[in-house]
């Protein structure tokens, strides 16, 4: 806990790490509460008000159907926010321990993993999951399923790459030399000394699950309407985005905000948790 | 005061960096002038900020700074408060720096010549024969051999020597009035390192030019400076020319720096190392009176916490200590004698380990490369052997890449091997975890050996878990208290994260934790090497305690040859992969040696009143590590090389009656008639 | 640079297209739905779905399918599409040069517009300067390209404004004025998203170089500020960036099908689109096999670069 409290303490420090962390915390508290801070019904239809500009009634405006854009963006938060952590989450645990058992093992082992996934990194991610989910069909939880997969390798290349530095340290050398098993090695000695980049890329890779959760919906393979999911609501706001900007404006700008709050407090866990900059 | 022979002169300078705990004093009323021509040299142990005032004499500041007051005159100019702009007609034109690590010193992507010649260009020089051929001429001066080639090579294509020099070309290139060097050698080899100071002092003789020399290493600084200086905790506590200074220290803390470090006439004098070391100076809060109050013995609040404590200025020799010296005599150490004398057969007469014929070697060849004939196999170990009795010390000496770690590393079961390895007369078939058990390990570097997320205890308690099975987890707690204590720690520590200690603490740590399974033998892996010389004292004096009361065998591997008298029983020398000599501790001092050995004990700068060492200097290139040597290892650097016979057939091993051995062409009756590389300064006042 | 080391990049590129092959082929294996239930619909008959099956060759083992198709692929031939049932090769191959225009138009801007903003960022760091492009580029990578391409498309293709076409195509050859017009604002929108990843990059690259060793060592040799930040600095973080940007023409592509989707730019991201809305199994292979292609290339390149300018490597 010791190390948690400093590295807290280290984050706050940064302007972007207490930017960020205020950010996230604020987003957390939307996915926990969000659908019931919610003013009005996400799903009602006001005809009277269609394509609404901000107002006391509607304070982001209003859709095609009159559906206040507050209470969609506030009520979509939970399926987009969490659905990008899980999708992290997957790629996170599958990529680190692929990379960490990679780099501890080495030689021929470590070459055939390596080549295996660097073979898997040279498909881009976005084409990766469009494959994975032209396997499993259109939905959230697959393209979920499909953004974890499609982060995989890249995870697994960070976790070798820290893994191989970590691996030269004499520690690693003092508990093969005192005879300690492999799982020892890798979960005692080696993976606390890992997590920290692990856990740094992860916090920025939720940012860009966020934004290719909301690219998938809105290419049509992921969120079916009527879902608020942010990246949908812009799919079907763009029929009408000529009569009024909002439906677009405002998931876009939520998914942004999601997007730079992650990537504030990833960049700011980098600058706490560098040795260098501790000292 | 302002002498206009002064080239610098340093006036009541301090400065303070901005820090989270509040304002940090870095360095604190500094007061130091350098002589047209003279060097000047700094020492102090890690943390004294004599780095700090190079980098301020620079404008080159790493921190925030707080508070800066006080003058740097360079010719009477002041520097401080001048900005980048002005400093850039004395930066490398007016002053010129030597940094520590001439590796990452060279820019990657431009050639070796350009580095030059642009050196030159900025600082308005030009010959008529043209900016190339006047670089040449400076590659030539610090004795690079062609200069024409070195000026078309990057830094990768050249060795750290090599590397060293350029930057020394660079630094002489604008014949500057005053040359900093910020520990310029701490990174080369012994070996390298001695050649390098040599052309340093002749180059400086030829060119008249100032210098100061910044050093943790007494031995270097007394071999090179004119006046010394002593930095601690950011104050110069004491001031002299360099003779008088190692001879009769007066400071406190300058007196316990030098009782800390061996000497090569320990063995006569029975001279023992002072173990006390000093704590860091405070660097934050109120201004001690006098800096070295914490840790002084003779600190007297009432006298001496009654003014600052200033160095006097306008003497010869400066003391920042108000006590006379007659009152700081030190009370003489016990005399008895330091080297150690080992009788074989003692205790046991089977060698509780036993090598022979052991090889190690590295890498694979590729498809690609072996199509080519090329091979990419290190030959980091041939065909060595060896014997370790029961409560005996042997000493492993050698330069980086000579194998010693990799042998050590082998030992520790590591590293497969060729040979056979025997323990207590039975050969090991398999390293399990019995041989684990009793022969343990402790690396060079704490702060890499053990692991940042574990609490001491932890690191503690493993080796009980995996080797003595039978503890309890209640009698495991009582075994860590009792192994912190062996190491002489407090009990406490066991809470602790290895980055609360010191080095010092941690590398007791380290060596308790290999105490932990109750070994026959402990492999020290450089265990001393990057602690300050008080720090390395008292951990050697550690591992004597701990071998004289559990009879535990050790193997010490060092680069460092001052600190075997007091501890080692016998030595192993190895050069590239081989071993070449073996011998008792008290044949350090006579001949026969090999002469890669001779040139060796000759490079390592001692302070010693009493010795004089006799000068042997290496030149020529070492062989690649990956080609397979026929003759001897050392041929091509060997001062003493006889013919072709070196090159192409192996050095015979000759042994004589009282177990000494040398790997050599050269008859051993002839090697013994070699001058000693140690004459005795005061044979006949002692008999 | 060696041989050796341009034969095993070459290689180990040889080997990566094989095993994305693998993947590509082995990943639409398992599509739900067969080639044969594709064309003969849901009522198909279990005789007439077992005759066409062997007539494709469906009925065959995996390997022996997976190497008819790789062969076809040596040869040019990539099937034919289920949904048009028109040859794929041409398709795709007419799609990846429209694709190619976007692309290198956007990586073309990029390199121009990131590397002087990241150098600038990082020789003013902690300045107004730096503090202006970090958040800008903040905002850049926090954008899905999508949201972007929308907004700048309801922006300046709208009625009102007008100032570019919202959709569609024009070839080069035909009217390269007009070309340039509409491909202008999907290369905005790559252009902006992909400068803000790079710049952040070329800055921290930069960062780092100009805290070591031997740019202090320049710069205490009192060489002046410029040739410290140009001769020392600047080559030794080009290095790098020429490695990150060849990583980035990963998100290019992704990048690439978005667009392509919302300015309904006929490339291979909307062939791709389409193959996967209609399981139109053989183009969305051939798509996914040629991007995947192309970014291993990419790579190649970056790495030969890198050995032509890094001294270092010599070997291996």
């Amino acid at each position: 806990m010791n190390g948690f409290r400093r590295t807290l303490s280290a984050l706050v420090r940064t302007p972007q790490g207490a930017i960020g962390l205020l950010l996230c915390l604020l987003l957390l508290a939307l996915t926990l509460f969000g659908p019931e801070l919610a003013p009005r019904d996400p799903e009602k239809f006001h005809f009277t008000a269609r394509f609404a500009a901000p107002s006391a009634e509607f304070p982001l405006g209003t859709d095609w159907y009159g559906r206040d854009l507050l209470s969609r963006v506030l009520a979509g938060s939970r399926s987009t926010i969490l659905l990008a952590l899980l999708a992290t989450f997957i790629g996170t645990v599958a990529g680190a321990a692929i990379g960490i058992v990679s780099g501890f093992l080495g030689g021929r082992a470590d070459e055939i993993m390596m080549r295996l996934n660097d073979a898997l990194m040279a498909i881009p991610s976005l084409l990766f999951a469009l494959l994975i989910l032209s396997v499993l069909g259109s939905s959230s939880i697959n393209a979920v399923v499909a953004i974890g997969i499609a982060f995989t390798p890249g995870m697994a290349r960070i976790a070798r790459s820290v893994t191989l530095q970590a691996r030269e340290f004499d520690y690693v050398s003092a508990a093969k030399a005192r005879g300690e098993g492999t799982a020892w090695i890798i979960l005692a000695e080696l993976l606390p000394n890992v997590i920290s980049p692990v856990i740094v890329e992860a916090t920025i890779r939720v940012a860009f699950a966020v934004m290719t959760l909301a690219t998938l919906s809105f290419l049509g393979l992921g969120a079916q309407p009527p879902s608020p999911e942010w990246g949908l609501m812009i799919a079907e706001g763009r029929d009408h985005m000529f009569r009024s900007p909002w439906p677009i404006l405002v998931p876009g700008v939520a998914i942004a905000l999601v997007a730079i709050s992650f990537n504030l407090l990833g960049d700011g866990l980098r600058d706490a948790l560098n040795p260098q900059a501790s000292s | 005061m302002s002498d206009t022979d002064n080239i610098l002169d340093i006036q009541n300078y301090s400065l303070s960096y901005a820090s989270k705990a509040g304002e940090v004093r870095i360095l604190d009323d500094i007061d130091l002038h350098i002589k047209r021509g003279e060097v000047l040299g700094l020492v102090g142990e890690s943390g004294s900020a004599k780095s700090s005032l190079a980098n301020a004499i620079m404008r080159d500041l790493t921190g925030k700074v707080a508070n800066e007051s006080g003058k740097i005159l360079l010719c009477g100019t002041q520097l401080v408060g001048l900005d980048d702009t002005a400093m850039q007609d004395i930066r490398g034109n007016r002053i010129a720096i030597v940094l520590q690590n001439a590796s990452t010193a060279l820019n990657p992507t431009m050639t070796i010549g350009d580095h030059v010649i642009e050196t030159l260009q900025q600082h308005g020089r030009d010959s008529a024969e043209g900016l190339k051929s006047l670089a040449e001429d400076f590659l030539n001066l610090v004795g690079l051999p062609d200069p024409a080639a070195m000026m078309k090579r990057y830094a990768h294509e050249v060795s750290g020597g090599e590397k060293q020099r350029v930057v020394l070309a660079m630094a002489f290139a604008c014949e500057p009035e005053l040359i900093l060097f910020d520990e310029p050698t701490s990174a080369l080899d012994a070996t390298t390192a001695a050649t390098l100071l040599d052309l340093f002092i002749a180059l400086q003789h030829r060119t008249g030019v100032s210098a100061l020399f910044i050093s943790h290493d007494l031995g270097v600084v007394s071999s090179i400076a004119n006046s010394v200086a002593v930095i601690y905790g950011g104050r110069i506590v004491e001031h002299a020319a360099s003779d008088e200074l190692f001879k009769e220290p007066r400071h406190p803390y300058t007196r316990s720096l030098l009782a800390s470090l061996p000497r090569p006439s320990d063995t006569r004098t029975g001279r023992q190392l002072a173990t006390a070391s000093s704590r860091a100076a405070p660097r934050i809060g109120p201004v001690p009176a006098c800096i070295y109050a914490g840790s002084c013995a003779w600190h007297e609040p009432s006298v001496c916490d009654r003014d600052v404590v200033r160095l006097p200025s306008g003497v010869d020799h400066a003391v920042a200590c108000v006590k006379s010296v007659d009152a700081l005599r030190q009370p003489q150490l016990a005399g008895n004698p330091a080297a150690r004398v080992f009788a074989p057969g003692a205790t046991t007469d089977t060698p509780v380990l036993a090598l022979q014929s052991l090889s190690v070697n590295y890498g694979r060849t590729g498809f690609l490369a072996s199509l080519r004939g090329r091979s990419s196999v290190v030959h980091a170990v041939n065909d060595v052997s060896l014997s370790l009795s029961r409560g005996e010390t042997l000493a492993l000496v050698g330069e980086s890449g000579c194998g010693k770690s990799t042998l050590a590393k082998t030992l520790a079961g590591l590293v497969s091997f060729d040979g056979k390895l025997l323990r207590s007369g039975s050969p090991v078939s398999a390293i399990d975890q019995d041989y684990r058990a009793r022969v343990q390990i402790v690396f060079q570097n704490p702060d890499s050996s053990l692991n940042p997320r574990h609490s001491i205890g932890t690191i503690l308690k493993r080796p009980l878990v995996l080797y003595r099975k039978t503890l309890n987890a209640r009698e495991r707690d009582v075994e860590v208290g009792k192994l912190l204590q062996r190491v002489q720690l407090p009990e406490h520590y066991a809470d602790r994260y290895p980055h609360q200690l010191s080095g010092g603490e941690k590398q007791r740590v380290a060596i308790a934790r290999a105490l932990a399974a109750e070994p026959e033998v402990i492999i020290c892996d450089e265990v001393t090497s990057g602690l300050d010389a008080s720090v390395q004292a008292s951990i050697t004096q550690l591992l004597r305690t701990i071998q004289s009361d559990s009879g535990t065998a050790l193997i010490f591997i060092t680069h460092d040859l001052a600190i075997l008298r007091h501890l080692a029983h016998r030595v192993a020398v190895m050069y590239l992969g081989e071993l070449i000599e073996l011998m008792d501790i008290h044949e350090l001092d006579k001949p026969p040696y090999h002469p890669y050995t001779e040139a060796l004990l000759s490079s390592s700068p001692s302070v010693d009143p009493l010795t004089l060492t006799r000068r042997i200097r290496l030149h020529g290139s070492l062989p690649k590590r990956t080609e397979r040597i026929v003759g001897c290892a050392f041929e091509s650097r060997c001062p003493h090389r006889l013919g072709e016979q070196c090159a192409t057939q192996r050095p015979p091993r000759q042994s004589s009656p009282d177990g000494h051995e040398i790997q050599c062409h050269i008859d051993m009756q002839q090697l013994s008639s070699h001058t000693p590389v140690w004459r005795d300064l005061e044979t006949r006042t002692e008999t | 640079m060696s041989l050796g080391f341009l034969l095993k990049r070459l290689s180990s590129l040889v080997v990566t297209a094989l095993i994305v092959s693998v993947i590509v082929f082995g990943i639409t294996q398992l599509l739900p739905a067969n080639a044969a239930t594709m064309i003969l619909g849901e009522y198909a008959t279990e005789d007439a779905l077992a005759t066409l099956n062997a007539r494709l060759g469906l009925d065959q083992p995996a390997w022996v399918q997976y190497w008819h198709w790789f062969s076809g692929v040596l040869h040019g031939d990539f099937g034919i599409s289920l949904r048009t049932g028109q040859a794929v090769g041409p398709t795709i191959l007419s799609a990846f040069g429209n694709s190619a225009i976007l692309a290198l138009f956007a990586l073309l801007l990029v390199s121009l517009v990131s590397i002087p903003l990241g150098v600038l960022a990082a020789a003013k760091r902690g300045r107004p300067a730096d503090m202006g492009v970090s958040l800008l580029s903040y905002l850049g990578v926090s954008l899905p390209e999508f949201v972007l391409a929308t907004l700048l498309l309801a922006w300046l293709a709208s009625p009102a404004i007008g100032l570019f076409p919202a959709s569609g195509y024009v070839p080069f050859s035909e009217d390269w004025l007009r070309a340039l017009h509409h491909i202008a604002l999907p290369v905005l929108t790559l252009t902006i998203v992909l400068t803000a990843h790079v710049s952040r990059m070329v800055r921290s690259e930069m960062v780092d170089t100009l805290e070591s060793d031997f740019v202090r060592a320049a710069r205490l040799r009192g060489l002046s500020r410029k040739r410290v930040l140009y001769r020392h600095a600047l080559p030794n973080s080009l290095l790098p960036a020429i490695t990150v940007i060849a990583l980035d023409i990963g998100y290019l592509i992704g990048g690439v099908i978005v667009v392509e989707e919302v300015f309904s730019f006929p490339g291979v991201g909307r062939q791709l689109i389409l193959a996967i809305q209609n399981r139109d199994l053989p183009m969305l292979q051939a798509g996914a096999l040629l991007m995947a292609v192309t970014y291993a290339v990419a790579n190649l390149l970056a790495d030969l670069a890198y050995g032509v300018l890094d001294k270092r490597i010599q070997f291996e």
